[in-house]
Parts: C-alpha cells; structure tokens; sequence
C-alpha cells in the first residue's frame, strides 16, 4: 500500500484527468466518484454521464497512464458504478467551466442561454452531436448551446416540424 | 424464463436492434435524425451491455455470446429481421421494439430490486426513443403520400412482434398487458384497421441468423481482433 503522502499525490493527481470531450476534470464533472486504497491496490469508481459514454475507455487510459507516472509500481482498479449520474453530481467549478464551453445543466423547462442569460430558448432536438448533449438554440442572442442530457427529466421534443419524404 | 434470462434475451434483441438501426446514421432521412440514430443505437448497444452486466455475465462470457455462439443457439426476435431498408419499416420496429423493452425493463425493475437503480437507465433512455419513434409516426401519418406507407409498416410489424416479451405462465399478463397497450396506442394514432398482435415463440437458428450473425461479427478479422479503430 502506498503512504498517506504519496496516496495523497496520487488523488491529486488522478483528480486533474480531464473529461475527453470537455476541458473539465472528471471529478467536477462528477465522473470521479472515489479513490480508495486496499490491499488489492488503489480503486477508483467513475459513474458515467451517459451508459453509453463512448469516452469511457479513453477516461480509463488517462486515469492509468497519470498513475503510472506517479505511483509506476501500484495496481490500479478502475470500476465504473452503474447507479444514474445526476446533474448535481457536477462541482461548482464544473458548472462555470461547462458554461464557458456553452454547455449547461438546466431542466429544459428552466433552460437560460449560458451567453446572454435569456430564457427565450428553444431545444431543437432530443439528440445532439454527441450522445451526452441536446441543441438549444436562444432566441434572444441566437447563440447555439448544449444541454448536457441526463436521465432525470424526459421531455421529449416535437419533430413535427420535419417534412416527411415520399422517397426514402 | 427467469429474471437473468428475460435480460439476456432482451440484451440479445437491443444488440441486435443497433446493429440493424446504425446504417441509418450515414444512409440518413436528414443530419438531425441521423444524429438522433447515432446516439439512439448507442443507447441500444450500452442497455444491452448493462443487462448482461446485470445478468451477471462477465465480459468474456459477454463477448462469447456475440462473436463464437453458433446460429442455433440464437433465439432473437422476430422483428430483428424486419425490413431495415425502408424508413417507414424502421419508424414501425423501432416503435414497436422500444414499447415491448419499456415494458420489460419495468417488470425487471419489480423482480430485481437489488438492479432497480441500474435498470431506471435503461427504462428512461427507452421511454425517450419511444417518445422519438412515436413522433415520427405522427409526422408520416398527417402527409397523405406516407400515410399509407407507415400504416402498412405498422401493419406488417404487428404481426412479426408477437414473441417480443418473454414465454411462458409467469409473463401471461405482461404480455397481456403490452398487447392492450400496442392496441391502445395504435389506436391513439387513429389506426383502428392495424392488426392485433398475436404471440408466438421464437425460432432458433436459420440462414437469416446465419446472415446476420455474419455481418455482425464483420467488426472482428478472422484472428479475433478488430477490423477497425477509431483513435
């Protein structure tokens, strides 16, 4: 087992790993659920924002390659908890830095533009470019955003306005 | 059947689903609902690996079944074979398929107290793509020149969903029930001709198995490893 000093860096080290997608840490993301030590070596818990997080082997790698370089000589266990990732599960310093990249956390229905703050906002779709996010355009700005998507609130949007195709 | 079972066969079938749904993120109606079939097969794919997860199927067991089980011992559904070329027929699978899942996913989360948690996931994610195929249908019911179109996909559905939930006197009336729920929501799409579903067994095995096992292990060279990589 490691010491407390050298425990204490590693921590601090694999609470740097920043998420693959968004210049955000996976611990203000509320990825990095807990780094834990035993016998077996170090356990680390993540809980993904979406079950089907394509980033997730890449997280892996970069939380193994930092403890490589900190503690080279140590086992690393990283399990990832199946239990819903929430909204408040991001830190403060989470929420700022995804604003600043244009994603926000907000219900649909309680939705603001992370540009100029109005609530005239319209999602666009229930999907967006990447699985973890859905379109918001703002009606005030015009700036485009993501909401990052949870399982928490299903609201579906209309695709009513689509023009259905005769030929396929 | 017991609880690991019915989710091993519904892993099976959402697997199967994705790989059938994917061609449409590049062969595409249009760039928004393409984006919405990517992260929908995604869904499919992980729901599945979750449900084997929580059927205690390690990831080598995971990967056996996918990739070395032979064609006989494949038991899926037979709307996995549903025409998958045709928008219409994939709005009415995809509908169909995502109505049956929710339905099972809710009873799993009765029997599995201790997965309850896990499979809320699963059951949220598949109520949004019933929610997204339900749309589509509205939508291609309103243009007279695709109305007929989705109304015969559904038609021709129906009668392909009926070994969707799992057998046997246990799951009676859950099949009951999703068989009054399809017709209640056929019926609420004003599709009062459509065909009553009527429940059957799955087949094993056969050369459409065999065909499709074939393009799904097509991920994989003939030494076991990938065919392709993303980074």
């Amino acid at each position: 087992m490691l010491g407390d000093n050298e425990f204490g860096q590693l921590r601090e080290a694999i609470a740097q790993v920043e998420d693959p997608e968004v210049p955000v840490t996976l611990k203000d993301l509320g990825v990095l659920q807990s780094v834990t030590q035993s016998e077996n070596g170090v356990n680390v818990l993540l809980r993904a924002t979406k079950i089907a997080c394509p980033g997730k082997s890449r997280m892996v790698s970069d939380i193994e390659s930092v403890c490589a370089a900190v503690a080279p000589e140590i086992q690393v266990n990283i399990e990832w908890d199946l239990s819903p990732w929430k909204p408040s599960d991001v830190s403060e310093v989470g929420r700022s830095a995804l604003k600043e990249f244009g994603i926000v956390l907000n219900a649909p229905a309680e939705m603001s533009c992370p540009y100029c703050s109005s609530n005239n906002t319209e999602m666009l779709s229930d999907y967006g470019g990447s699985i973890c996010k859905a379109p918001f355009r703002c009606g005030s700005c015009g700036s485009m955003f993501d909401r990052l998507r949870s399982v928490e609130s299903v609201q579906p949007v209309s695709i009513s306005q689509k023009s259905p195709k005769k030929e396929w | 059947m017991n609880s690991a079972a019915v989710a091993i066969a519904l892993a099976d079938d959402l697997f199967v689903q994705c790989q059938t749904l994917s061609p449409w993120t590049v062969n595409y109606v249009d760039l928004e609902e393409s984006l919405a079939i990517g992260s929908i097969s995604q869904e499919l794919l992980a729901q599945g690996g979750v449900l084997y997860e929580l059927a205690g199927l390690s990831y080598e067991e995971r990967d056996k079944r996918i990739f070395q089980r032979s064609a006989s011992d494949w038991n899926i559904a037979s709307l996995s074979f549903f025409p998958s070329n045709n928008w219409p027929d994939v709005v009415a699978s995809g509908y169909i398929t995502a109505l049956a899942s929710k339905i099972i996913v809710e009873d799993l989360k009765k029997t599995s107290e201790s997965t309850a948690e896990q499979l809320v996931l699963v059951g949220r994610e598949q109520t949004l793509h019933l929610a997204h195929w339900s749309q589509w249908i509205s939508l291609l019911l309103v243009n007279p020149e695709t109305k007929g179109e989705i109304s015969m996909a559904l038609n021709n559905a129906i009668k392909e969903a009926g070994d969707l939930l799992p057998v046997g006197k246990d799951y009676d009336l859950l099949y009951e029930r999703w068989a009054e729920e399809l017709k209640s929501k056929i019926a609420g799409f004003g599709l009062s001709a459509v065909s009553d579903v009527s429940r059957s067994s799955r087949v094993s095995g056969g050369s459409k198995v065999e065909k499709l096992i074939e393009n799904l292990r097509g991920a994989r060279n003939p030494d076991g490893l990938s065919s392709y990589s993303i980074y």
